[in-house]
């Protein structure tokens, strides 16, 4: 979760790494709600836990890779085979 | 071929400096580095310098004021190990019987161009996305913490160190100690990074004279250096980002010098947020991977302890002139290994390694990776 102030981006926004089911890692911006149930400061905030599922949900308004948490997660030992689309 | 030694070495203050020119930071560092040294102008065969962010003919500007003139000076960018990769090119100048004084000298001036997090690359496939630097680190906090059962608190405890270590330094940017507590408390930057586990911008120099070693002297000794761009980063692998250019790095680096982690008195390493610590501690072979806390809870690598790592505050406290951070790292180590570090002083040190990382390339595991062994010989 990004909340420093970088030209042309409103933080706070979430980004992680993901691994597409095909291969390649790409880096994506994680979809608001939920990637931040907390407030900005001060309060705690959920993080996406990695080895979460995700899924390429489309793009963000400057065209940015957007994924979503999909249902359950995966293992590190899967993760490491490259077995799944995940943080 | 030669045995390159640095002959003397020199900083300016690190911080915000607004009143000050970048060529006086140069001064004051090439002037302390000189003087050290005792050499003059007319001495020096050439010169490397490593700035990122510096205008165009930045070195020449300052460097005609001090007459080092007539001779090539070559200007290096390597994000923030250009001030290593500059020594590295002249520890090899000089290891090639190329020239026999060259001068070494990393500058930037930082707080007049950032308010804050130096702005992601536009050119940057990731740098585009908003991939600042922060966020990066964020990342490999969040991954190492959830492979190895590392708390938000274990991750303070390295800025709790190297904030401790900066109390003895009268050069850093920042000198105060701060607690866990404060840490964590701390505005949030990129979570799990708090401000004080991010190393601060600051304006700032650091030079170094390097020659061939004069055989029977008592001088400093440049036993290896190895500066290595990242591999492609593999998407099946399990390490965090950078892990695998600072081992590849560092196991060329023993090789060349013929020693191994174990005989290091103490390291200067680019801590510029607090899980870079932690990982490259791994990396160079102090701590097994994901053991990198235990150096911290056991006192390993605190000041006293057997092995220091950033005994000079590091980057977190030092501050972050991207240019001059890898000849400052050079310059701490120096003055350890001639027991010139006052109240940092670790005992009897005798052999020292820098690392500096090179910030952050999309598709590969990292820019680049610097790495110098060095030892007091005599």
């Amino acid at each position: 979760m990004v909340r420093v102030p970088v030209p042309g981006r409103t933080p706070p926004y979430g980004l992680a790494y993901v691994d597409l089911d095909d291969g390649p890692r790409i880096l994506a911006h994680v979809a608001d709600d939920v990637a931040d149930h907390g407030t900005v400061d001060g309060s705690p905030v959920e993080r996406v836990a990695p080895g979460t599922r995700m899924r390429v949900s489309g793009s963000t308004d400057l065209g940015d890779v957007q994924v979503e948490t999909v249902s359950g997660t995966v293992s590190w030992a899967r993760l490491a085979a490259g077995g799944d689309g995940s943080t | 071929m030669s045995v390159a030694a640095i002959k003397g070495v020199g900083t300016s203050l690190f911080g915000k400096q607004p009143d000050l020119h970048p060529s006086e930071l140069v001064w004051r560092a090439v002037d302390e580095a000189m003087t050290r040294a005792g050499v003059t102008a007319n001495d020096l065969d050439a010169v490397y310098v490593g700035t990122v962010f510096g205008a165009p003919g930045v070195a020449q500007r300052a460097l005609h004021a001090m007459g080092i003139v007539g001779v090539p000076v070559i200007t290096v960018e390597n994000a923030c190990a250009s001030g290593t990769t500059a020594l590295h090119e002249a520890a090899e100048a000089v290891r090639l019987d190329r020239w026999s004084c060259v001068l070494a000298v990393g500058v930037e001036k930082m707080t007049d161009q950032f308010a804050g997090a130096i702005h992601p690359e536009s050119t940057d496939i990731e740098g585009r996305s908003g991939l600042a630097l922060p966020s990066l680190y964020a990342m490999a906090a969040t991954r190492y913490q959830h492979v190895f059962g590392v708390t938000d608190s274990e991750l303070a405890m390295v800025a709790e160190k190297n904030h401790g270590h900066a109390r003895h330094n009268d050069r850093a940017q920042h000198r105060t100690p701060h607690t866990v507590d404060e840490i964590l408390a701390s505005r949030m930057i990129a979570d799990p990074l708090t401000l004080l586990q991010c190393c601060p911008i600051a304006d700032g120099a650091a030079a170094a004279i390097i020659g061939p070693h004069a055989h029977g002297a008592s001088e400093v000794v440049i036993r290896s250096s190895v500066l290595r761009s990242g591999q492609l980063w593999d998407h099946r692998s399990e390490h965090v980002w950078g892990f695998e250019v600072i081992r590849d790095t560092a196991m060329r680096a023993y090789e060349a010098a013929g020693v191994g982690p174990a005989d290091l008195d103490l390291v200067e390493c680019h801590d510029a947020f607090t899980i870079g610590e932690i990982v490259t501690t791994e990396a160079l072979g102090l701590a097994p991977e994901g053991d990198g806390v235990r150096l911290l809870r056991e006192r390993h690598t605190h000041l006293g302890g057997p092995q220091p790592v950033n005994p000079s505050g590091g980057l977190l406290s030092r501050g972050h002139p991207l240019g001059a951070t890898g000849l400052a790292q050079v310059a701490e180590i120096w003055w350890q290994l001639q027991g010139e570090a006052g109240g940092r002083q670790h005992p009897g040190a005798r052999l020292g390694l820098v690392e500096t990382m090179g910030g952050g390339v999309a598709g590969v595991d990292g820019n680049a990776c610097a790495i110098a062994v060095l030892e007091r010989v005599g």
